[in-house]
């Protein structure tokens, strides 16, 4: 039986470069990505279960579930068949579509905790109860919620329980802020893109996910590196997906919305 | 079966917990203790949360537990807004009066939206239940399968739906360890709803001899002595106000049902509908 993986997350699993998920994937037969750059962890529990659906998830698996920020809310735009996700619901107010003018409207920070303690809740245990090997991890920093938002005391006190129900403490964000002076990337055509670097998910992953730093694993970012180019972002984007991608990654399977 | 020693968990709608008795409250005269989590107007995915939410704080046991949940109608959308949850029923369309609502409905949600949400919530229940182990029983408490008729694939793009996502509804028939709904099963039947002398009001909603009557038929396992007891206590239809049966119904909440607003279950609390003294524990945000 071939070894299986799956990630699960936001852009931090799924990007215009290779992330964690991407080198952990050199160590398995097949490797699904399903991660979506922007998406909620409601969204992530979604996928999940569509997935597991298609792919029937086993004890032989190993999954990862990369947690995202919680003030984000995903929808479907119908005219178009497709996921709207575009990130958090604060501090990228310039985003155009009408519909997330509109969530952002209804939105409010104990809403949005509820909602990624229940989708977390909800995969730690059907994980655990089914022996699934996994790793929960934060991908990013939602710390936020304990400090500058306008959280209730119980909202906190589960923003500490999705913490406790993460195998991994740090966040990429947190880890990146401690040893990184600068993150992302600056393009030769004056576009930039401040997600991790590469450099910076091979690094998180020595340190967090020792078992899979491996051979293959130093193969695949090594390989990563020598498709990456900064010419532009939209040039990187094709390399990423015409070399990467559509070569390396099994195919996810009929899906809802793509 | 004996069920004294053990404890029963019921979710879902106004089907299940409602202004009178319900499906749900019949079988869980039967158990040790009984748990009603539904709530009236809410979604499948409502559902789902408090399921977690539940077992967060209950540590469901697969030796001691019972969980029943009755799935819902698919076009709805509840959210937490201004420290209260907004359960409004189905919203696709939405007729009511909440301006927001109709916002949400007219501008933002979909039937595609509501339909994958469902879904996937049904299917996030069975796949929880399961790994857990836990007994339980999954039936659809409201017709789903208005959402799947008309199959006509030439009015697919008018509806905004896909193949897909119609096969992915039609296979969810396989999750229901029950496959018809109350709404189904009274489809044929002549109606015995409760009215109200005062306002001459006719509630459409299933009434406690119709919850009865489709528990004993899918359900019989539950159909004791105790629970045809109950059943002809509340087997009126006619009834002098809403007032009376209030009455009534916080007598049974208060003999038989256990309180699920304990210490620190749920984090997003609102006021409550109902107004009788089994609430009283309840607390604002």
């Amino acid at each position: 039986m071939p070894s299986r993986y799956f990630a699960f997350g936001c852009s931090y699993v799924d990007s215009r470069w290779g992330t964690v998920a991407d080198l952990i994937g050199a160590n398995f037969d097949e490797y699904y990505n399903a991660g979506r750059a922007g998406s909620c962890n409601t969204h992530t529990l979604e996928r999940f279960i569509e997935l597991d659906n298609i792919h029937h998830f086993s004890s032989t698996d190993f999954i990862t579930i990369g947690v995202t920020g919680f003030y984000r809310f995903s929808i479907v735009d119908i005219e178009n068949h497709v996921w709207l996700t575009p990130g958090d619901n604060i501090g990228f107010d310039n985003y155009s579509h009408e519909k997330i003018k509109l969530i952002r409207q209804i939105d409010n920070v104990n809403w949005a905790v509820y909602r990624s303690w229940t989708a977390i809740n909800a995969l730690s245990k059907i994980l655990k109860s089914r022996n699934i090997k996994h790793i929960i991890y934060p991908s990013m920093d939602n710390l936020l919620f304990l400090t500058d938002h306008p959280t209730t005391d119980n909202s906190k006190r589960k923003v500490h329980e999705i913490l406790e129900l993460c195998d991994i403490q740090e966040s990429l964000d947190e880890f990146i802020t401690e040893n990184y002076t600068k993150r992302g990337i600056d393009y030769d055509d004056g576009s930039s893109d401040d997600h991790p670097t590469q450099t910076q998910h091979y690094d998180y992953l020595k340190k967090h996910f020792p078992e899979y730093d491996t051979d293959k694993t130093k193969k695949q970012f090594e390989y990563l590196e020598s498709i990456f180019t900064k010419t532009s972002m939209n040039t990187q984007t094709l390399n990423m997906t015409k070399y990467f991608k559509n070569t390396h990654r099994k195919h996810l399977g009929s899906l809802w919305t793509p | 079966m004996n069920y004294h020693n053990k404890r029963l968990f019921a979710f879902g709608c106004s089907y299940t917990e409602y202004s009178h008795i319900t499906c749900a409250d019949l079988i869980g005269v039967n158990f040790g203790e009984y748990y009603n989590f539904g709530r009236s107007g809410c979604d499948n995915t409502f559902i789902a949360n408090r399921l977690v939410e539940a077992h967060n704080k209950f540590k469901f046991d697969p030796k001691s537990d019972f969980v029943l949940v009755g799935t819902t109608g698919f076009s709805r959308f509840s959210y937490w807004y201004d420290c209260n949850w907004i359960t409004v029923g189905d919203m696709l369309p939405y007729n009511g009066e909440n301006e927001q609502v109709r916002w949400i409905s007219e501008n933002l949600y979909t039937r595609y939206h509501a339909l994958y949400r469902s879904v996937l919530a049904i299917r996030t229940i069975k796949n929880l239940l399961t790994a857990l182990r836990i007994p339980h029983i999954l039936y659809p408490a409201l017709d789903y399968v208005n959402y799947l008729i008309d199959r006509d694939y030439e009015n697919i793009e008018a509806r905004g739906f896909t193949e897909i996502a119609i096969d992915e509804c039609e296979k969810i028939e396989k999750l229901y360890d029950v496959q018809t709904s109350i709404d189904e099963f009274l489809i044929d039947k002549e109606r015995k709803n409760i009215e109200y002398k005062d306002s001459g009001h006719r509630d459409t909603h299933p009434s406690p001899i119709e919850h009865y009557e489709y528990m004993k038929k899918f359900m019989p396992q539950f159909d004791s002595i105790k629970t045809q007891q109950v059943a002809k206590q509340f087997s009126r239809t006619t009834y002098d106000s809403r007032k009376q049966l209030a009455e009534y119904m916080d007598k049974f909440r208060v003999a038989f049902r256990k309180d699920i607003y304990v210490e620190e279950a749920y984090f997003l609390r609102d006021y409550p509908l109902g107004q009788g003294p089994y609430y009283k524990h309840r607390d604002v945000l």
